[in-house]
């Protein structure tokens, strides 16, 4: 073994599980994905653990995101350095590392009491990316056959590890991601100056094939090992670099359709390094910019739409006030209003108000008779959304105009649930201290004074 | 106006079933028909009342009928809303199989939303589901010295039934109980074998800090750390997390500290 990693398990080997547990949970945080869907396992009379399509959360943490893994980093201690990165190894920071053993005692522990769904393992580049996959692979292998662990596992596929090892490791884990990390590979070059666009590139394809001659063996052999089974994500940093939403909505759909990627996951920047090349951000991350991706990605994975009917070259950013497919609608007045009896559910699942889930009631209550404005509002439609689009048996709900200026305004009347709002108030009276500048100033103003 | 009828019937799944087959047998007509669970507190004036006697034999025939008419989708539908705490459980069940027996509809019995009481039915299934799905991941289990697992919850709806069958295939080899605080009602799991459900009639023992294994606080402990650091402190939406983890929930979570 190598000489480095020698000398940091021994110096490891004296902090506590406490310490480590708080320093590379710490490091972790700022890795999207948690989720534990995609995977449907029964569990097995030998051992513990199984697993849920559906996913289940298992706490919130106090940022309201949901808690279903546990999740941590293998170690912190990294030679590379991103300037995004609260890890990078120009950062004097407490450095921890867990052995294989600690990690696997420490997930079973907390699985055993229902605290999480799984594990989800991710790693500073130790010495290099063979050896940091190789002790991600240790830890795996150890918790998946020595403590017969059938719990989910996502872990983190380490550009420029061997292909053999991204291989070995795919058969014992539920989803890998491996992180873009920023939308274009200029951004990459810029920031993360160890990483290259290409060697990230590189396991995701390796992954996708895998996953795929995967899924043709398990026809011919039903029991045939699962390669990656809950599919790969990624994930990316947004706000960190000049990209306009356009060109990130058209990076996520490229990996949709080339990599068939399962999720990709925005990560609103946070700036924890104060770097000089990175933008400084005055009122935190771009927590509105990052809603309003994820409102377009769910366009693009469920409801079939393309990035480019979303945004385009002269609109190359999401609207503020309004989401992505209120937006779309607004633009396209000529295909409202759509009579709910009749349109088909693709049209359907473009009306603003109407989900996947009311879209397909719609559908499928349909067949016993026509439905009424009464019954939609029953099923879950948001009528007060969507009644400037449709027509249920050729009457609209009241005699509104289908103009734009007129919709608009109407739709901007309605508060938008967003996720971030701290008082839930998005439209209220205007007033003279709305400007955001001017508050700095009366804060500093205040401290004047004081 | 035709004079009501009231079927008064134990307030259980069989119960229920029962009733309906009282329906059936009697041959009352559905849309004058509804049924009572447990004791009726007002009497209506033009309204005839019947009480009906579990019967389990009654109450199984109901049940292969269902499965047998409408299909397992529809069937895990109406079991969900059996479970439901919605006074109108009886209703909405009885007059869901009414509809379908009487065969005005197409497809799958449960789509047709038309109709109040499918309707009905489709929402208390889904909020059984729902809160089952929350205790799936919410409940927290303490492990006792003898290396039992030990939780608690309080539910609203019946969910225990569902639970139990999640965590019975996730831990095979695992001792575990768990109490439904407002119902009193148990399951418990033996390692390697199967789960039971109990009916106590009074509250059982509380279970004090004493009772852990050794390592339970320390674990427990180390989660609370895991909770706190995972949170990004820029981010911070405590009004979010209480949306998505409301407080009845937390009480019987060790997450906080």
């Amino acid at each position: 073994m190598d000489k480095k990693l020698v000398q940091i398990q021994e110096k490891e080997s004296n902090s506590s599980i406490m310490d480590k547990l708080r320093i590379l949970s710490d490091a972790a945080k700022y890795d999207v994905a948690c989720t534990s869907s995609g995977v449907d396992r029964r569990g097995s009379k030998n051992g513990m653990g199984n697993s849920i399509a559906a996913g289940i959360c298992h706490s919130f943490s106090a940022d309201g995101r949901c808690i279903s893994l546990l999740k941590i980093l293998m170690t912190n201690y990294c030679i590379y350095d991103c300037k995004y990165c609260k890890n990078r190894v120009s950062n004097d920071i407490p450095r921890a590392a867990f052995t294989p053993e600690e990690i696997a005692r420490l997930t079973v522990d907390f699985y055993r009491r229902n605290y999480i769904e799984g594990l989800f393992l991710s790693s500073g580049i130790i010495e290099n990316p063979d050896t940091t996959m190789e002790l991600l692979y240790q830890t795996i292998f150890l918790l998946r056959t020595k403590y017969h662990f059938y719990g989910y596992i996502h872990v983190k596929g380490i550009p420029g590890a061997d292909a053999a090892l991204i291989e070995k490791i795919g058969y014992l884990v539920d989803r890998m991601s491996v992180n873009l990390e920023l939308p274009t590979a200029e951004a990459l070059k810029e920031l993360a100056p160890n990483k290259h666009r290409k060697i990230i590139l590189k396991p995701m394809r390796q992954i996708q094939n895998g996953i795929n001659i995967n899924k043709n063996e398990l026809v011919v052999y039903k029991n045939a090992p699962k390669f990656v089974s809950g599919g790969q994500s990624t994930q990316m940093i947004i706000g960190a670099t000049p990209e306009s939403d356009y060109q990130i909505v058209q990076v996520a759909e490229s990996l949709y359709q080339k990599f068939q990627l399962k999720r990709v996951f925005y990560s609103a920047f946070v700036n924890v390094n104060e770097d000089k090349s990175l933008p400084a951000l005055s009122s935190g991350p771009p927590l509105l910019r990052e809603h309003r991706l994820y409102q377009a990605d769910f366009l693009l994975r469920f409801y079939g739409f393309e990035a480019k009917e979303l945004l385009s070259e002269t609109h190359p950013n999401f609207n503020v006030f309004l989401d992505p497919k209120a937006d779309w609608a607004l633009q396209h007045l000529e295909l409202f209003p759509m009579e709910i009896n009749r349109a088909s559910y693709e049209m359907l699942l473009r009306v603003p108000g109407i989900g996947v889930k009311s879209a397909q009631r719609i559908v499928r209550a349909r067949r016993n008779g026509n439905l009424e404005f009464e019954h939609l509002k029953k099923i879950g439609v948001v009528l007060k959304r969507a009644l400037y689009f449709i027509t249920c048996n050729g009457k609209m709900m009241y005699p509104t105009k289908i103009e734009e200026d007129y919709i608009t305004r109407n739709l901007l009347n309605i508060k938008e649930k967003l996720p971030f709002d701290a008082d839930g108030v998005t439209y209220r009276q205007i007033s003279l201290f709305d400007d955001i500048r001017f508050q700095d100033k009366l804060a500093e103003g205040m401290t004047y004074a004081g | 106006m035709q004079d009501r009828n009231i079927l008064v019937c134990e307030d259980s799944p069989e119960g229920i079933f029962s009733a309906v087959y009282y329906a059936y047998e009697q041959k009352m007509n559905p849309n004058i028909t509804f049924i009572q669970l447990n004791v009726v507190e007002d009497y209506e004036l033009f309204s005839k009342y019947f009480s009906v006697e579990t019967d389990f034999e009654k109450a199984e025939k109901v049940d292969k009928t269902i499965v047998k008419r409408f299909g397992e989708i529809s069937y895990s539908y109406l079991w969900y809303a059996l479970y439901s705490r919605n006074e109108e459980r009886g209703n909405a069940v009885y007059h869901t199989i009414a509809r379908g027996l009487s065969g005005a509809y197409k497809g799958e019995l449960v789509n047709y939303l038309q109709d109040p009481y499918v309707l009905a039915v489709s929402k208390m299934r889904q909020s059984v589901w729902c809160e089952a799905h929350h205790y799936m991941g919410f409940i927290r289990f303490q492990e006792l010295k003898n290396k039992i697992l030990y939780s608690e919850i309080e539910p609203k709806n019946q969910v225990l039934p569902m639970i139990a069958r999640h965590f019975a295939d996730r831990f095979p080899g695992e001792n575990f109980i768990i109490k439904d605080k407002g119902r009193n009602f148990y399951v418990v799991h033996e390692a390697g074998k199967g789960y039971v459900f109990h009916q106590q009639e009074e509250q059982g023992v509380t279970i004090t800090d004493d009772m852990y294994s050794k390592e339970e606080v320390e674990i427990q402990h180390l989660f609370q750390i895991f909770h706190k650091t995972i949170a990004i402190e820029e981010r911070t939406n405590l009004k979010l997390q209480r949306q998505l983890l409301p407080l009845r929930f937390r009480e019987n979570m060790i997450d906080f500290c």
